[in-house]
């Protein structure tokens, strides 16, 4: 062992240079590794932080009847804080403008929200309405009816002072075809109102801040195997839910984060395979000369293997430490971009993750290329040439060691991702686009020898003759340089769809204005003032309500009887429906078959997927709707998937056109308005002409799900580059590295009278096949793999901007050549003696 | 295991195929060399030398036959167990040196000491260095040398575990002709003294003479043997 030691160190001593780039190679993989994964943490408790602030507690519990003696018990046995509110639609009305309209009346009390702000204007009037008859008002009321702060508001029986306009509330992230503008007044005051009456559809609130030892997810579960039944029959929602709610964007930032970590670090393990690969072909002769001495395969193996060990550990370290101060420099790097502060993570744990992974990955990719020097028999000492190798034992190795590298990515990425299918699918399509890189450079080399070009000048003929002559480097620079652009590419690609999503959800041509309440007969008037203002009609929704009246033939009071269960109230609310003959973007079919116009006798509906589960109904079965009195019997015929995310009005249940035109409607108009004086002049416009129609501007109520998903695409691109300059590092070092096996070559040439130009452009030459035809192939590779990840890991659609790549291609041809140029310049410009010497 | 024999080759022969085609290197070789002595095995290129060779010190493996060295038959050993027998009983000296080119002249020498773990590596092969006179070499590096010092360091390698058998191929065979005289003395002057059973491959013909016993191969097969034909000649 001690020998083992030893000769590892003294055999390292003349190459600590080229071992060098080995160690780069594991260090920026590491560096990324720890950053992004370290980034990807704080990150997580900083988006954490940000969806308690989406709810404004850790749980809200909600009913449509006040809560039992029990549940309120139940609750109040609790510890932490709690803040209650009941909410119900009434008109209100502004005394000094005479205006009246229909608002959402929130009651208030407790110190709700615990996480983020009332967002109000003047500040202070979040806290202070609390404190006598006052009242936050919505500022899409005041701006309709010009209304004061100081103004007075009557809700039901009581009077207000307008406190102060209310402009963002935790929570209110997602838009739904019912959305009214709100008015907050303190809970002590709303008896005042006489408004709660028996018949009222009021909602029923707690909120509560829980102790940090509470489960959420846990106490949701309890609470609702005890109340969710019987007369209590609440929905329960956390911070959980809520971020699952803000949708698949940040579920993807992580899966991108885990994607960016595996592929650093598989880019890092492609750096080290290569230059354990070049480095170990330089070190047969010496391993032949040690194996007749009398030295032991499997000693000459542990030499080589200590050696990348001990540069692997020095890598990790290096890079992991590296990594740790890269993530300390963030914040101050990024204060003016990034729209959040990264909390550094304490550094000694990623560091020691970072490098324990590292000398895991740098021993089992360094394992496989050092296998050439178990195999080496000490025959080679004699002839230099001898070349057979003990095949039938060395197969067997060969066969272990690769079953360990695919164990071990796998491994990696379960780590990473914590989730088999996507740990297999990143590591399957790994190795498959290993063995059709290897599949390709085979090709090549029988290709080039197949239909030689026998006319082409001596250089050409000279660089592609390279590919395939014996000691040629096309398999493992077509794999090396390959893999290394597929893995970048692929990241581009998926990082560029990811990109278009979060923009086509929150993007800027999405729109920003929704006018409610349009009766049918103000329709052509609304159009008519939106052409005046240069404003378009991005969408047209007609909407009914009704009810549910029956279930397959079982009418819902007895069924909520029978059922006692969850999701009765998708049985007894209010569906505002509408009717049209296309699915919308936001809409996707997951059953049945979509029919866009009455045929026949038979109405079919289409139902979002969710509440047909919670209504227990499915393709087929039969419902009856209460449209005011009348009952319409219906049919599912489809069930669709309804992104909730996209700024526009969604619904549960969509009818054929055809069904619904004759039923009392009102209709809800969508535009967008560039500029803060055409939503002014349309809003004083149509409360002029039609008092009953509210503006809601999005933009106000989406300012803090714009803030996420642009933090979201700043950091993906962020960390794409990161991975792709890791990607970049190791095609430079994989260059470099190969030119070992072309110096003896060149020299030979020189000796015979090659001059240095000629000597050049052949490794030119063939530097640019390597790299063109490696670049092709892993380019072309990655769009099958970047459809992959959008369709199956990030489930979005598949929007590559394919033109980049074609620059990628020519840019990987000319980086391959000048590098193979810049490191071939030292065996150029020496006298070829000199060489010979040293290479001896 | 001890013999009257410090090598023995016994009906030995070698054949690669390759694709369809099967090639015969050596065919049927037999020979016995008794310890102590200098045998020589000449033949034109080609004419399985070098295979022969590399049978003998158990480098590689024979298609049929045996091989005997100091008294073990190689054919029953496993490469590893093979690798401890040439690192206990056998030196080599070959043509292109075959030093480690990290390694400094002292380091490489000490090598086959250090295999066995002996922890008087270093002053066996500073005693060694110095006895082929490159005491004031130890720490240059074989790129350091010249081709009769590297051959110098590589007989310093080849005796410093007392061998049984040394093997040379083509010891001079890079060297010019001082340097090669040089070179020749110290081989036969330390095998003298160490009483070593030396086994020379060449086709310098004035090399060979310098040995007891001379094998001639042509085309893999022994075409004379000077041991025989002293036999066979008339009292």
């Amino acid at each position: 062992m001690n020998w083992i030691v030893s000769m590892a160190w003294r055999d390292s001593r003349r190459h600590r240079r080229r071992l060098a780039f080995y160690t780069a190679a594991i260090a920026v993989g590491i560096a990324a590794l720890v950053s992004l994964r370290s980034l990807a943490t704080s990150l997580e408790s900083e988006v954490d932080g940000q969806a308690s602030a989406l709810l404004g507690a850790d749980m809200e519990v909600e009913s449509n009847q006040p809560f039992s003696d029990a549940l309120q018990a139940t609750l109040d046995s609790l510890g932490g804080q709690r803040a209650n509110q009941v909410q119900f639609t009434s008109m209100i009305f502004l005394p000094r403008g005479g205006h009246a309209r229909l608002a959402q009346i929130r009651a208030l009390e407790g110190a709700f929200p615990f996480y983020g702000q009332l967002q109000t204007d003047p500040p202070e009037a979040a806290e202070t309405f609390r404190q006598g008859a006052r009242a936050l008002v919505d500022d899409n009321i005041m701006l309709q009816f010009d209304a004061q702060i100081g103004d007075s508001i009557k809700v039901g029986n009581a009077l207000f002072r307008i406190e102060g306009r209310l402009l963002e509330i935790p929570g209110e992230t997602s838009l739904r075809s019912d959305v009214q503008p709100r008015v907050f007044l303190p809970m002590s005051y709303l008896d005042r109102t006489h408004l709660l009456q028996r018949g009222s559809r009021v909602e029923y609130a707690t909120y509560l801040k829980l102790d940090p030892d509470t489960d959420p997810e846990a106490l949701k579960k309890s609470l609702r195997a005890a109340y969710d039944q019987g007369s209590d029959d609440i929905d329960i929602d956390t911070v959980e839910d809520r971020k699952r709610q803000i949708g698949r964007s940040l579920g993807n930032l992580y899966r991108f984060l885990n994607l960016g970590a595996f592929i650093a670090l598989i880019l890092g393990a492609v750096g080290v395979a290569s230059a354990v690969h070049a480095y170990a072909a330089q070190k047969l002769d010496t391993v032949a000369v040690l194996r007749s001495l009398g030295a032991s395969s499997n000693q000459t193996f542990a030499i080589y293997l200590l050696q990348a060990g001990a540069m692997g550990l020095l890598g990790s370290l290096g890079g992991a430490l590296l990594g740790a101060a890269t993530l300390q420099l963030l914040p101050v790097l990024l204060r003016d971009v990034l729209p959040l502060t990264v909390e550094p993570t304490p550094a000694l744990i990623p560091v020691l993750q970072g490098t324990l992974v590292g000398l895991g990955l740098a021993l089992l990719f360094a394992a496989r290329p050092l296998l050439a020097v178990r195999e080496t028999p000490p025959l080679r000492a004699l002839r230099a040439a001898y070349e057979e190798v003990d095949k039938a034992g060395g197969r067997l190795f060969r066969i272990v060691a690769n079953l360990l590298l695919i164990a071990g990515a796998l491994l990696f990425a379960l780590h990473l991702t914590g989730r088999t299918d996507y740990a297999l699918g990143f590591t399957g399509g790994t190795a498959l686009a290993f063995v059709l890189l290897a599949a390709v450079a085979r090709l090549l080399t029988w290709g080039a020898r197949r239909f030689f070009p026998t006319s082409w000048g001596y250089e050409w003929r000279q660089g592609l003759a390279n590919l395939f002559r014996p000691h040629n480097q096309t398999l493992m620079l077509l794999l090396g340089l390959g893999l290394g652009t597929f893995l970048m590419s692929t990241l581009y690609l998926a990082q560029s769809a990811l990109v278009a999503q979060i923009e086509d959800v929150g993007g800027g041509e999405r729109p920003n204005a929704v006018l409610f309440d349009v009766q049918s007969d103000q329709v052509d008037g609304i159009k008519g003032i939106f052409t005046e203002l240069e404003l378009p009609v991005l969408q047209h929704v007609p909407i009914v309500t009704m009810r549910i009246h029956s279930v397959q033939g079982v009418p819902v009071d007895s069924l909520r009887k029978e059922r006692q269960r969850r999701g009765s109230w998708a049985l007894t609310r209010e569906y505002r429906c509408t009717y049209r003959d296309t699915l919308n973007v936001s809409e996707t079919l997951v059953s049945g078959t979509w029919r866009g116009t009455v045929a026949g006798d038979t109405t079919h509906i289409s139902l979002e997927r969710g509440i047909a589960d919670n209504l227990g109904v499915s393709v087929g079965d039969s419902l009856v709707f209460d449209v005011q009195g009348v009952l319409i019997p219906v049919v599912v015929g489809s069930l669709r998937e309804v992104d909730w995310q996209r700024v526009m009005p969604n619904f549960f249940a969509v009818f054929p056109t055809g069904s619904l035109e004759a039923a009392p409607q009102f209709h809800v108009l969508v535009t967008r308005f560039d500029r803060p004086q055409q939503l002014a002049q349309l809003q004083r416009q149509s409360i002029d002409r039609y008092p009953n129609v509210s503006i809601i501007d999005l933009d106000l109520i989406l300012s803090t799900v714009d803030a996420i998903l642009d933090k979201v695409s700043f950091v993906v691109q962020l960390l794409a580059l990161f991975s792709i300059a890791t990607g970049l590092l190791v095609l430079v070092g994989i260059i470099a590295g190969s030119r070992y096996q072309r110096v003896r070559e060149s020299v030979l040439l020189r000796t015979l009278g090659a001059s240095r130009r000629q000597v050049g452009r052949i490794m030119a030459l063939e530097y640019l096949f390597l790299g063109g035809f490696a670049a092709l192939t892993g380019l072309t590779l990655s769009i099958g793999s970047s459809w992959a990840l959008a369709f199956f890991v990030f489930e979005v659609p598949f929007q590559p901007s394919i033109a980049p790549l074609f620059l990628a291609l020519p840019a990987i041809c000319l980086l391959t050549v000048l590098v193979g140029q810049l490191s071939g310049r030292g065996v150029q410009d020496s006298p070829p003696l000199e060489i010979l010497r040293t290479i001896g | 295991m001890s013999s009257s024999f410090a090598l023995e080759s016994i009906h030995l022969s070698k054949t690669y195929t390759s694709g369809e085609r099967t090639l015969t290197v050596l065919d049927d070789v037999s020979f016995a060399i008794e310890h102590g002595t200098t045998c020589a095995i000449v033949g034109p290129s080609g004419s399985g030398k070098t295979t022969l060779l590399g049978l003998c010190a158990g480098l590689d493996r024979a298609s049929t036959g045996s091989v005997r060295l100091d008294g073990t038959a190689l054919e029953t050993l496993d490469e590893d167990q093979r690798a401890r027998l040439r690192n206990e009983r056998v030196g080599f000296v070959f043509q292109n040196f075959q030093l480690v080119p990290t390694l400094s002249a002292l380091e490489n020498a000490m090598v086959p000491l250090e295999l066995r773990g002996r922890k008087d590596a270093r002053e066996r092969a500073t005693h060694w260095l110095e006895r082929v006179g490159l005491g004031d070499r130890l720490d240059h590096y074989p790129t350091q040398l010249s081709g009769g010092e590297q051959q110098r360091v590589a007989l310093a390698r080849a005796f410093i575990n007392a061998p049984r058998v040394l093997f040379a191929d083509e010891p001079t065979g890079n060297l010019d002709g001082d340097t090669s005289d040089q070179v020749q003395e110290l081989l036969f002057s330390l095998n003298r003294e160490e009483s070593t059973t030396l086994v020379l491959v060449t086709h310098d013909l004035e090399l060979a003479q310098r040995t007891q016993r001379i094998i001639r191969l042509r085309n893999g097969a022994v075409y004379s043997d000077s041991a025989l034909e002293d036999q066979d000649a008339p009292q």
